[in-house]
């Protein structure tokens, strides 16, 4: 039985640590909700991607005569990512004699040469989600924080819920509006709430040799390159180069298939598709590649699993697959990356992610309007902590829909500034996201309905500006098959209907907000809402 | 196709077992139906419950193993509680094909139990 004194506990520490967190936390959901489409955002912002996937590519015939031409070292690395499930192109990476690294695309049907616009794309809310976009990874430790912050707030919110199952199911969208969001906040807490608690912890668990550096090296007395070769396989070397040149690379796709076709049988499923083939020493005599696949594909937990072979006799020289161990470790940070091939699971996530935002967002509504609503805060801080919100839920979306319209109004080419174009967009997601703490400031709560207005005015646009500067309207993407850029326009579209709605509701309550303050609190309110 | 097929039993046995608890509470129950809900008609409905929720686990790991299961189970949980949540908010009616066939199982049930 818990005592009403320990429940009370966990309400204030339930509320005072979500009002502490909530803005990180809305901005990490929010940008990774979105990374659970990195890919297809890839493919929006980089029109040049939006290429058909293509089955049993040849990486001899398209690749092969290219990488001869690299001017790599005898001790070079070349890595080659064949087309998988969400991404058509080849990726091509190696460093040159010069030691300096290059990126190139490949597309699969002809083996030309892409030049993708430049653009971070899904790369950057990827990063941002974990990094915040901070220097010198200060961002690590305030992700970090709030991801264990998250984990608090959740075990504090099972305490503080005296109802949980008789109020499972339960959302009053007709109640008084505070009770509404109280009641919205508790569900889409409740209903997901294991995705809620899994996905900080593995985040906390994928990030632990950067939180805890020296505890992971304790069993191999600080020796972090010892661990990484035994946990994670990354070996520098198999075979050192010989110094003798060799000559051009012939084959690497019977590798790829053999290495396939183990993995296939060893594990009983129908496809197992290798996401790097790497070619060491590639201009010498003593060269030998890998074929090796981070993220499996029909596999939640991660590997690597690795297989090596001999150029020269085609010989399996090394092999590397995570220990039965690590199992559950792989497990949980798989569940986290969501690499793998499951689009059903994916879309859940997505609407997870979505659950997770309006959790955080309507906590934060709730703790605001029931301050409001006693008066408890003077005018000056009622406007500084109203502007906060708005910015940090509606306002990081605004500043998303931003980033999509510059991508797509920015020429490919910028020649009035040396400020590389992916640089420009990010500058222009900030600063959007900027400016909607400063309108929030200014519009007070008539902020809630002008940036809903703005979310949906700035979603169309971007499907608007994508139609017009690459020819490709939702009807045509679906029509050719471009499955991502269908997608992307059909969630801008939603939300852009989502946000008229929402703008609508608030313009008709004439408020702007959820403030009700004549009405007394409903008996009830959660220890949450009592501590307020 | 198969895999189509235990996707959606899977999605299918999950929105049933949360409809089912959700009704098994008196509150929902009248919101639905209209009448207040009976003490066989909760016990039927409760355990009817439980049991499709967790036996939409099996199609889940038939399809696609336990590692996916463990993670598609909970998810399809929380947007069927979600669906309920909802269609009881704005539309209780759409919920009342369940709570009839509860109330048949219930009536035979009786019929079928010694007097």
């Amino acid at each position: 039985m818990i005592s009403e004194r320990f429940r009370q506990s966990m309400g204030w520490l339930h509320t005072w640590l979500g009002i502490a967190l909530s803005a990180v936390l809305f901005a990490v959901f929010w940008t990774g909700t979105l990374t659970v489409f990195d890919k297809e955002i890839d493919q929006w912002m980089k029109p040049e991607l939006r290429i058909a996937s293509a089955d049993n590519v040849s990486l001899d015939s398209l690749v092969l005569q290219r990488v001869a031409t690299f001017d790599t070292g005898p001790d070079s690395v070349i890595w080659i990512g064949p087309p998988r499930d969400r991404q058509s192109v080849i990726r091509l990476f190696y460093d040159d004699a010069a030691g300096e690294s290059h990126e190139e695309l490949i597309d699969p049907h002809n083996g030309k040469l892409i030049k993708p616009t430049d653009s971070d794309a899904g790369e950057f809310f990827f990063r941002f989600h974990f990094m915040l976009h901070l220097p010198d990874g200060i961002g690590y430790y305030v992700v970090g924080l709030a991801a264990l912050g998250m984990m608090i707030l959740i075990i504090s919110g099972i305490f503080i819920h005296r109802k949980i199952f008789q109020e499972f199911f339960t959302f009053r969208p007709k109640k008084r509006a505070r009770r509404a969001v109280l009641d919205f906040h508790n569900l889409t807490g409740v209903i997901a709430l294991p995705f809620h608690f899994l996905i900080p912890f593995s985040g906390l668990l994928i990030l632990a040799t950067t939180y805890l550096p020296w505890s992971m090296g304790v069993p191999y007395q600080g020796d972090l390159k010892q661990l990484r070769t035994d946990q994670l396989g990354y070996e520098e070397r198999k075979i050192e180069p010989a110094g003798v040149p060799g000559g051009a690379i012939a084959a690497i796709d019977r590798y790829r298939d053999r290495a396939e076709a183990i993995w296939r049988s060893e594990e009983g499923r129908a496809s197992s598709s290798a996401e790097w083939i790497a070619i060491f020493n590639p201009k010498d005599a003593n060269a030998y590649v890998m074929i090796e696949r981070y993220f499996p594909d029909r596999r939640v937990a991660i590997g690597p699993d690795q297989l090596t072979f001999d150029l020269r006799s085609g010989d399996i020289i090394g092999r590397f697959a995570p220990q039965p161990v690590n199992y559950v470790n792989n497990w949980i940070e798989g569940l986290h990356w969501i690499q793998f091939d499951h689009w059903p699971l994916r879309w859940l996530y997505f609407l997870a992610g979505l659950s997770g935002c309006a959790m955080i967002g309507s906590g934060l509504l709730f703790w605001i309007e029931a301050r409001l609503s006693k008066g408890r805060m003077d005018p000056a801080s009622v406007r500084v902590v109203r502007a906060i919100s708005i910015g940090s839920i509606t306002g990081i979306i605004v500043a998303t829909c931003a980033f999509l319209i510059a991508n797509r109004l920015l020429p490919k080419v910028i020649g009035f500034t040396d400020v590389p174009r992916h640089e420009i967009e990010i500058g222009i997601f900030f600063g959007t996201w900027f400016m909607t703490f400063a309108h929030a400031a200014l519009r007070r709560k008539k902020a809630w309905r002008d940036q809903s207005i703005f979310i949906a005015v700035g979603a169309g646009a971007a499907v608007l500006l994508n139609w017009l500067t690459t020819g490709m309207h939702p009807v045509a993407a679906i029509d050719g098959a471009i499955w991502p850029v269908a997608a992307m326009d059909a969630l801008l579209l939603g939300g852009a209907a989502f946000a008229v709605l929402a703008a609508r509701r608030l313009g008709r309550s004439g408020q702007g907000a959820v403030t009700d303050p004549a009405r007394p609190r409903e008996e009830s309110d959660i220890a949450a809402g009592q501590a307020v | 196709m198969s895999e189509w097929l235990l996707l959606v039993a899977a999605a299918f046995l999950a929105f049933l077992g949360c409809a089912s608890l959700a009704l098994s509470l008196p509150r929902n129950w009248l919101a639905v139906v209209g009448e207040p809900l009976g003490a066989t008609d909760m016990a039927i409905t409760r355990r009817a419950g439980w049991l499709a929720l967790f036996a939409a686990l099996l199609p889940c790991a038939i399809r696609d193993g336990p590692g996916f299961a463990a993670l598609a189970w909970p998810l399809l949980f929380a947007l069927s509680a979600f669906l309920v949540a909802m269609s009881l908010s704005y539309r209780a009616v759409l919920l009342r094909p369940i709570t009839g066939f509860y109330r048949r199982l219930a009536r035979f049930l009786r019929a079928c139990s010694p007097r």
